[in-house]
């Protein structure tokens, strides 16, 4: 009845990553409430579902109790990229229910609702301003009678519905809460400077919805919401781990000699090391590599933009470019600033799967670690995407910046991803033979030797290479 | 000048009365139906020269009350301005005959050429 022949059960809300935490959509037949303060995005949300199942070929009735007229509402949805005016009135069909229940309560509401959705075979039922609705009960109980007969209502037709209600009067128990199939709770928060979205499956019948509050944003695209990368990867299991025997060489001898022929494949290898050390230089060298040997790679930025450097890298990493120009090497660039980890992660997986690389080197791993919105989440993400990059067999080179320039001791700059790290190799500066020179060494290998002494790294216009074996640096 | 009256037919309240204040501030006698069923029992309990006319609204809704309208002799020539949040491109087609078009948001100047258009300058005019 008005619904896409497709769905048989669920009504997909269509919405980016939605429906991934609704199990595949809203219950045929649910009433569900989607709640948040003024600006949180509940007229948007429920717009860009109603205009989804619309132009998917399902009747919509949208019926309002707010003072904002529907031209003005439409005009601000109009730049975004669901609206299609092709669809009103003819599937999408906005009313205003503000002067039946200002004249006859919500008996007068209800017999509007039933009409209108009744005549307009409505498959879904937006209810926009719930709280006008709840004003107009002279009692909580007529409130719920109407909450239930609105229910006898949709189940007759076969409908869904979503309410729209403003979150400050939703606080604390509500009986109408225990009464529906959902609630979807939107906010926006100030953390530090920046602005964030989020949305919270509260309740779900029918369904275990992925738990916990996940990122939104709204664009001219409409509302994405980001699921937690925690909750959308399967975690590796150790059952299924088996010792890889295959390396990834960097293509400098005598390094790729200390770590017995490279790091494994399907590892994660931390770049230790400050500023200038280079970090950069030696990921480049091992993309480079496997461009020379047909192999796939991405190079997933932080800092600097990926052309300027190609640029810096073109004489020392010799093959980068013209991997680059080959379509083996991708490059992908992330601001570190404002972004939502949730999303870069989703586009880094998006062109994972999309290339399907074998080497992944992310410059600049802090970048990553500043876009997590809680600094408890740090770990937790690090591993997800960890596990899932694993999985994929994907191996992965890492760099992080140690603040100490200079000197003995060097720290992790962020906590969470030593656990995650199989093999380590540690950058520095040090003083010798009075110079400053870059100091090599690997710290770790997962089921593996290696040479662990110190070596100088010479980045030179021939390319990338290991002087002989430090003995004694300087203090 | 004999006084023009003015429907205008519209579920949004206050939309209904803004619109139908502006035209009372140029002269116009103005009558508010919020759905087409007292839309019709308005053009009968008054002479009107002019349907201002939303689309979407509690059934009878703009087009079936424009085809009730039509078919009844002492409607059928009272011209009809049809206000709609939809495209109008769309939806002419599948209207009965009508006069004119506004699409919502309009403006003021759009509202007062669009009925002048219709019934005459307005009498403050």
């Amino acid at each position: 009845m008005g619904r896409p022949a497709t769905i048989p059960e669920r009504l997909a809300t269509r919405v980016p990553g939605l429906d991934r935490l609704l199990e595949g959509g809203l219950l045929v037949g649910g009433v569900y409430i989607v709640q948040g303060v003024p600006g949180a995005g509940k007229t948007v949300l429920a717009n860009q579902i109603a205009f989804e199942f619309a132009k998917a070929g399902g009747q919509v009735v949208y019926v309002t109790l707010l003072a904002e007229s529907h031209a003005r509402m439409l005009q601000h949805l109009r730049r975004m990229r669901f609206y299609d005016s092709s669809v009103i009135p003819k599937n999408l069909y906005y009313l205003s229910g503000f002067r039946p229940l200002e004249e006859d309560g919500l008996s007068g509401l209800l017999d509007v609702v039933r009409q209108s959705a009744t005549s307009h075979k409505a498959g879904l039922l937006v209810l926009d301003g719930l709280v006008s609705a709840e004003d107009a009960a002279p009692s909580l109980k007529d409130y719920k009678k109407f909450l239930h007969e609105l229910q006898v209502v949709l189940a007759l037709m076969g409908g869904t519905a979503l309410l729209l209600s403003n979150a400050e009067r939703a606080n604390g128990f509500r009986p109408d809460h225990t009464m529906v199939d959902g609630i979807i709770e939107l906010s926006n928060e100030i953390q530090n400077v920046h602005s964030r979205r989020y949305l919270h499956v509260r309740k779900l019948r029918g369904a275990a919805q992925v738990s916990g509050r996940h990122s939104f944003d709204i664009s001219d695209a409409g509302i994405a919401v980001h699921p937690r990368i925690e909750t959308r990867v399967k975690p590796a299991s150790d059952d299924e781990y088996v010792p890889s025997v295959e390396r990834l060489g960097f293509g400098i001898a005598d390094l790729d000699k200390m770590m017995e022929g490279g790091v494994p494949n399907a590892s994660a290898t931390m770049l230790l090391g400050p500023t200038g050390s280079g970090k950069t230089m030696l990921g480049l060298q091992w993309l480079a590599e496997g461009a020379r040997l047909d192999e796939t790679g991405i190079y997933f930025g932080f800092f600097e933009r990926p052309p300027a450097i190609l640029a810096k890298s073109k004489r020392v990493c010799v093959g980068l470019v013209e991997g680059v120009e080959r379509g083996l090497v991708h490059q992908l660039w992330q601001r570190p600033v404002e972004g939502i980890v949730d999303v870069v992660c989703d586009r880094l997986l998006n062109e994972v799967e999309r290339h399907e690389p074998k080497r992944l080197f992310m410059d600049g791993l802090d970048g990553l670690a500043t876009a997590v919105d809680i600094d408890d989440r740090v770990r937790e993400v690090m591993t997800a995407l960890a596990n899932e990059l694993e999985r994929r067999g994907v191996t992965i080179l890492y760099s992080a910046e140690s603040a100490d320039l200079v000197g003995p001791t060097m720290r992790v700059p962020f906590r969470g991803v030593s656990a995650i790290t199989h093999n380590m190799i540690v950058l520095r500066h040090a003083r010798m033979r009075g110079r400053i020179c870059r100091v090599l060494s690997v710290l770790k290998m997962r089921d593996s030797g290696h040479d662990s002494t110190l070596r100088e790294l010479l980045i030179t216009d021939r390319g990338i290479l290991l002087g002989d074996v430090v003995t004694a640096l300087e203090a | 000048m004999e006084t023009k009256l003015v429907l205008v037919v519209d579920d949004e309240v206050d939309l209904a009365q803004v619109v139908a204040d502006a035209l009372a501030d140029e002269g116009y006698a103005v009558a508010i139906a919020h759905d087409g069923r007292i839309g019709l029992l308005r053009l009968a309990e008054h002479k009107t020269d002019l349907v201002l006319l939303d689309i979407m609204m509690p059934s009878p809704d703009g087009p079936e009350m424009l085809a009730k309208m039509r078919a009844t002799p002492a409607f059928a020539d009272i011209p009809v301005v049809v206000m709609t949040t939809a495209e109008y491109d769309g939806i002419a087609a599948s209207l009965p005959p009508h006069q004119g078009v506004l699409s919502k948001p309009f403006t003021h100047r759009e509202l007062l050429d669009t009925v002048a258009r219709l019934v005459g300058a307005h009498p403050n005019a």
